[in-house]
């Protein structure tokens, strides 16, 4: 403990800053403000037009009041059909990651399969599901069997990836338990694997689905079923007070699901 | 037909860490026999070898082990046929290696899966009287009660039973446990030594624990291994432990064993008389 008996008090020191550290610093947001100046003709930015065309831009945003639900029915029945159509590509691309995830885990599979399986999964993650539906709307033709495909492919990539790395950090020591009663590889993974990682994937999947019932909402743009298809027949036709109930009615519907999923993805954890 | 054949093993960790040297081991059918040494001294990596889970050292420094005249390991290659001869091995681990988010009836079940089919498995479609003989396990390790409720729940000591179980639904002959109480309290370390002690003693299965505690080594198995740095230093009845023998494997600087090493050194009349309890205590197991 010290005391003071002296009536003076202690100065004590402050760390000095370090050199090489404040000119990292200098150096780090230097290079943030060169890459920002960099990308400003590139991305045509124009923020003036804001403020001086402020005038048509209130226009613009009034003609979405009042929306316009006259065909309420039309666009709750495709609603319908994005979630339907999300459902779908959700479960085939759960069915799909199981196998894919687990033989893209290094502490199960050799890196011979585990290599190759990888490389195929960040294909399927890196090109968009709307890339996706344009190329399966010219294979299977328009409609939503086409946006089910994308959307396939694209989650299996990344659903795929996520149930590896939930594998990749499972405890290894449940698995040799099974291992030593003589079961096969198979057997491990069934018995040992999946019930650790079952939570995990479960989570996953809930939350892959949210977002591919937001995804499937765009993908009837380039003809691949759901509520994008007259969203995208709206706005071309200037039609925005109709445009506004249907951003209403995706709003709404998606939220709803995002509630539910988040309950039940609490439930499982 | 010896139950466990050990010839000239040698495993080296990394190059240079030389875990097993040279062990040469004879285990007989019906045997009680307690691996004892230091930490570090190679007895869970003697175990995991005898289990076929670690391969040995490539070429002849490998050696081989034979599991009831079947080699599970050779030149330090794990045999093709493994699997089969693993179906004859029970293995308890230190942390029970159970899966938790099972019930505990499932974890027994997947003892039988060395002997299943492959379609059985994957279902999990176990029958009626295989479920029976998962019970008929549970209930012979006190913890029958405990059958519906996940693995998680139970206690140390009744996972380490639920383990136990495993291995005897697997009907495994021979049963291998990896310092099986290091993780326990005093009084399920005896319930877990008792339900291994009565295993051996009623179905003549042939059992080999590795034990930090040498009192529990000397009261329950008659045979001990002693190891020390990866070689065998010693090997005969635990009767003839002597304080001598302690103090070479644990180093005489080591406090704690001052109790152990006066409980040895009242004289070789007390350790007979453990080894005569360890007879009672199988009995009325």
């Amino acid at each position: 403990m010290a005391t003071i008996t002296s009536g003076r008090e202690k100065v004590l020191e402050l760390p000095k800053p370090e050199l090489k550290r404040s000119v990292m610093n200098v150096l780090g947001w230097g290079l943030f403000a060169l890459i920002l100046m960099w990308s400003w003709d590139g991305a045509d930015m124009r923020p003036m037009e804001l403020i001086r065309d402020s005038g048509n831009m209130v226009k613009f945003v009034e003609g979405f009041f009042p929306p316009n639900f006259v065909e309420w029915e039309i666009y709750a029945q495709e609603m319908l059909i994005t979630i339907q159509l999300a459902v779908w590509g959700t479960v085939l691309a759960v069915i799909c990651s199981i196998p894919c995830g687990i033989l893209s885990s290094e502490n199960i599979a050799p890196w011979w399969i585990v290599q190759p399986m990888r490389r195929l999964m960040d294909a399927a993650r890196a090109i968009n599901e709307i890339v996706f539906a344009m190329l399966f709307v010219v294979a299977v033709g328009l409609g939503p069997f086409a946006g089910v495909l994308a959307l396939w492919v694209h989650t299996t990539g990344i659903l795929a990836k996520l149930f590896s790395e939930a594998v990749e950090a499972i405890d290894p020591s449940p698995v040799e338990g099974i291992r030593a009663t003589g079961a096969t590889r198979l057997e491990e993974v069934i018995y040992g694997v999946i019930p650790q990682v079952l939570p995990l994937w479960i989570s996953y999947s809930l939350y892959r689905f949210e977002s591919n019932v937001r995804s499937a909402t765009v993908l009837g743009i380039v003809g691949a079923g759901g509520i994008g298809m007259i969203l995208w027949e709206v706005i071309r036709g200037f039609q925005y007070a109709e445009t506004a109930a249907i951003v209403i009615i995706i709003v709404v519907s998606v939220s709803i699901l995002d509630i539910i999923s988040q309950r039940l993805r609490k439930l499982v954890i | 037909m010896a139950a466990i054949q050990v010839n000239r093993l040698n495993k080296t960790f990394g190059g240079t860490n030389r875990a097993l040297k040279d062990i040469n081991l004879t285990i007989q059918p019906g045997e009680m026999v307690a691996l004892i040494g230091a930490s570090g001294s190679g007895k869970s990596t003697l175990i995991r070898h005898i289990a076929g889970l670690i391969p040995a050292d490539r070429g002849d420094a490998g050696g081989e082990v034979l599991v009831h005249g079947d080699a599970i390991q050779a030149q330090g290659r794990i045999s093709p046929d493994a699997r089969k001869v693993r179906v004859g091995i029970g293995v308890v681990f230190q942390q029970f290696n159970l899966v938790e988010r099972l019930s505990v009836l499932t974890n027994v079940l997947t003892g039988l899966l060395g002997q299943i089919s492959g379609f059985r498995a994957f279902f999990g479609l176990f029958i009626k009287s295989e479920k029976q003989l998962a019970l008929k396990a549970l209930d012979r390790v006190g913890i029958a009660h405990t059958a519906g409720q996940r693995a998680s729940t139970l206690s140390g000591g009744q996972q380490q039973r639920a383990a136990i179980a495993r291995a005897l639904v697997q009907g495994a002959a021979v049963i291998l446990a990896d310092e099986p109480i290091a993780s326990l309290d005093p009084a399920s370390s005896k319930r877990v030594m008792d339900a291994l002690a009565q295993i051996n003693a009623e179905d003549a299965r042939t059992v080999v624990v590795s034990l930090h505690q040498v009192d529990y080594a000397l009261k329950y198995c008659p045979r001990v291994v002693a190891l020390r740095a990866g070689a065998v230093v010693y090997d005969g009845a635990s009767a003839d432990v002597t304080p001598d023998i302690l103090r070479d494997l644990y180093g005489d600087e080591c406090e704690e064993l001052m109790g152990l090493e006066d409980q040895a050194a009242s004289g070789a009349g007390a350790t007979t008389h453990v080894t005569a309890d360890g007879d009672l205590v199988v009995a009325a197991g």
